[in-house]
């Protein structure tokens, strides 16, 4: 089966040979030109990505962004002018999965599309892993994609899960940010990438904490992150 | 406290002295005349009764019956000098005192102030009063206080005022005085009283005697220092703020900071306050300009770059749709130089190093060239252009610029045209106002009312259009006829579409 690509861009014929370049590569890939009916795509539930311009004349992509999350945990990735970093954290805050920076090769965004739809479909293959992951009060449902805090539903993106299900299955060890990146997030790690980061952070806020009231999150100077064990 | 505080502060001490100084000595000086041009003697009524009394005391009990009214009395004590000039009770008397005694007692006529009077003892004594003495009097009503003060302030007990009053206790060197201090040397007609240890000629000085004679200028010296210092922090603390601003200015800090201080106005200081957050406001627009061109630049520069890179994509993908990519990647280079020029000539534009020179331009003919390329355009477009009115005039200026300027408000109008609409290319001189107004109007959406100054700047793209093109004309076409001496404007028009009307001046 063909995996539906929603673009969401309002350079027409940048958007036409991206197409063009995504349906060679086997997607089947829907285009729009603004926020407002890229946002009423995504709602439809028929795809399984989102390729989101931030730069959007009116409804900028940054509101499609907020809006699509407001219903909906559909994989997205950002397409992010190179340097504008504030733009690009806004966006994983807001919980986009990924960004490419634009100008981007066609071959690079097919692969960044790639990575992400593979980690969200992952279905657990290992039949030696455990259908249940709990870590003190927190309970994962891999083959679901469920996540629970102390009993109450998690709302977790699909980057955000996968990160946590690393983090889940090393519990009480670190995991270097590299480790996170190539199996969270499908990709090496990039220099001065804060794609990590920002996702690690938004994943604490939802989170509880343990006993002592610290994070069950913590950074692991130089090493990584740690999911406390308790 | 800076530097600058101390040199207000220094200069405001010298000027307070400078004024203690000028005032002090005109009211010495004021006091000196006064003084010398007051009569010596007493001519008033009671000062004639006092002479009265005194006289027949000295004419039918004597010498020794005058001498003890006196020192009884307290206000109009007469001088009585025989004629060795010695005072019966030993006051101090002056030449001129006495001068004026003897030029009186000749001419005196009804009102007798000085007269000459037989003792009994055969001694003649001169009967008068100075002057001094009446002045005396309202010192002695307010000594009472002053001395009662003293003597709380010394704990002297049994000291009562009376005493201090000293009619009672007279004569040279009464060493009983609360005042306790050595009387002042000369003091002339006063002489007398110098237990009080009063000046000679201030009536108004004893009253700060119980504090010692540095008080008042000890408390004129602090009072001083406290204003100089409160007026040179008044002054300096603006200026210091003004420097803080400054500095913060120089770190890149503009945010507005005077506006809600200087709540009155007026002061120049409040005015400088003022003017300097209009300049970090006018600055701070500036660079949020230029940052906003400047994203704005990379933003439209990354657009055709991202479909450069597009297309070559599709290029390795599709080797056998070689050629279309190859078009593709050529329009976009196209694209991207024009752009570049494009930004150049309104970089030059702006920083005003493209000036209009004298040329002259035959704007018919101009005209001509640029409505028979729109016409051509717009024909390919399904869309029309009309000319109306006629320009034989001519605009000094440069011709490339001025006809790429007034082309590109034609394109414009031309894209925003509907298809198969007509765009009109109107054309009026007037000449008695030396100006041509150019009018290009189309029928297209238009633009809000809100929108219609902004359509000028670099990059605008109306809202409610989607377009073609960077945004680039209209800013060029504003900078150019505001370089030739004119103006530009868009208006909306009744029944739909855009006008924009170009003002330029015609050659002198």
């Amino acid at each position: 089966m063909k995996s539906k690509v929603l673009l969401i861009d309002d350079d027409i014929e940048l958007v036409g040979m991206f197409k063009e370049y995504l349906e060679q590569e086997g997607f089947d890939v829907k285009a729009v030109h603004d926020g407002e009916a890229g946002t009423a795509e995504a709602f439809t539930g028929l795809y399984s990505i989102a390729i989101l311009d931030v730069m959007m004349p009116r409804m900028n992509g940054l509101e499609t962004l907020r809006r699509i999350r407001t219903n909906s945990q559909l994989p997205i990735l950002m397409l992010t002018g190179r340097g504008d970093d504030t733009d690009r954290i806004v966006g994983l805050e807001l919980g986009a999965d990924d960004y490419v920076t634009k100008p981007c090769t066609p071959r690079e965004l097919t692969a960044r599309i790639r990575a992400i739809l593979r980690r969200a479909q992952s279905a657990p293959v290992d039949s030696g892993v455990q259908a249940t992951l709990t870590v003190g009060q927190l309970t994962m449902w891999p083959e679901q994609r469920r996540a629970a805090w102390a009993g109450a539903k998690l709302e977790l993106t699909s980057t955000e899960f996968n990160l946590l299900e690393v983090l889940a299955r090393n519990a009480g060890r670190p995991v270097s940010k590299n480790t996170l990146s190539e199996q969270g997030l499908g990709r090496r790690l990039a220099r001065f990438d804060r794609n990590i980061d920002v996702h690690l952070s938004s994943l604490r806020h939802k989170l509880g904490t343990i006993a002592d009231g610290r994070s069950c999150l913590q950074t692991v100077y130089r090493l990584g992150y740690q999911l406390i064990k308790e | 406290m800076g530097r600058l505080f101390w040199k207000f502060f220094l200069a405001i001490l010298l000027a307070q002295l400078a004024a203690t100084a000028g005032f002090g000595g005109a009211i010495w000086f004021k006091n000196r005349n006064q003084l010398s041009a007051l009569p010596a003697l007493d001519g008033s009524p009671p000062a004639e009764m006092a002479i009265n009394a005194a006289a027949a005391t000295l004419e039918y009990g004597g010498a020794h019956a005058l001498r003890r009214m006196l020192e009884n009395m307290e206000r109009h004590r007469v001088y009585a000098v025989d004629e060795q000039g010695v005072e019966l009770l030993g006051r101090a008397v002056t030449t001129p005192m006495l001068e004026e005694a003897r030029v009186r007692l000749k001419e005196d006529g009804k009102r007798r102030v000085v007269r000459r009077v037989p003792a009994q003892d055969g001694k003649h004594y001169l009967l008068f009063l100075p002057s001094g003495e009446r002045l005396r009097v309202l010192e002695a009503e307010a000594r009472p206080l002053l001395a009662g003060i003293a003597n709380v302030a010394r704990g002297g007990a049994g000291m009562g005022p009376d005493q201090v009053r000293g009619p009672s206790s007279p004569g040279p060197g009464d060493a009983g005085t609360p005042d306790g201090r050595s009387p002042p040397a000369g003091a002339g007609m006063q002489g007398e009283r110098r237990d009080m240890g009063a000046e000679p000629r201030g009536p108004w000085g004893p009253r700060f005697q119980p504090l010692g004679p540095w008080a008042p200028v000890a408390a004129a010296t602090v009072a001083s220092l406290l204003v100089a210092v409160l007026l040179a922090w008044y002054f300096s603390r603006p200026i210091r703020a003004l420097r803080q601003a400054f500095d913060a200015a120089a770190g890149g800090d503009l945010a507005p900071r005077f506006a809600t201080a200087s709540g009155k106005s007026g002061t120049e200081l409040n005015d400088l306050g003022r003017d300097f957050d209009r300049m970090t406001a006018r600055l701070r627009n500036l660079i949020d300009g230029q940052t906003r061109l400047l994203h704005d630049v990379s933003h439209e520069l990354r657009s055709p770059l991202a479909r450069l890179q597009a297309a070559i994509g599709l290029a390795y993908q599709q080797p056998e749709k070689w050629s279309a990519s190859m078009e593709r990647i050529e329009r976009e280079s196209v694209r991207m130089d024009k752009l570049v020029g494009e930004l150049l000539t309104l970089a030059r534009l702006e920083a005003g190093a493209i000036r209009a020179s004298t040329e002259e331009i035959s704007m018919a003919e101009l005209l001509d060239q640029i409505a028979a390329d729109a016409r051509y355009e717009a024909g390919s477009q399904g869309r029309s252009v009309v000319q109306e009115g006629d320009a034989d005039v001519l605009v000094t200026g440069q011709a490339d610029l001025l006809g790429r300027a007034i082309e590109n408000v034609v394109r414009n109008s031309i894209k925003h045209s509907p298809e198969g609409g007509e765009v009109q290319l109107q054309l009026r001189a007037r000449p008695d106002a030396r100006q041509l107004c150019i009018r290009v109007m189309d029928r297209g959406p238009g633009v809000s009312p809100a929108e219609l100054e902004t359509i000028f700047q670099p990059f605008f793209r109306a809202s409610n259009a989607s377009t073609e093109g960077h945004g680039l004309g209209l800013a060029i076409a504003q900078h150019v006829v505001e370089a030739h001496g004119g103006s530009i404007k868009a208006t909306n028009r009744a029944g739909g579409g855009l006008c924009v009307e170009m003002i330029l001046p015609l050659k002198r």
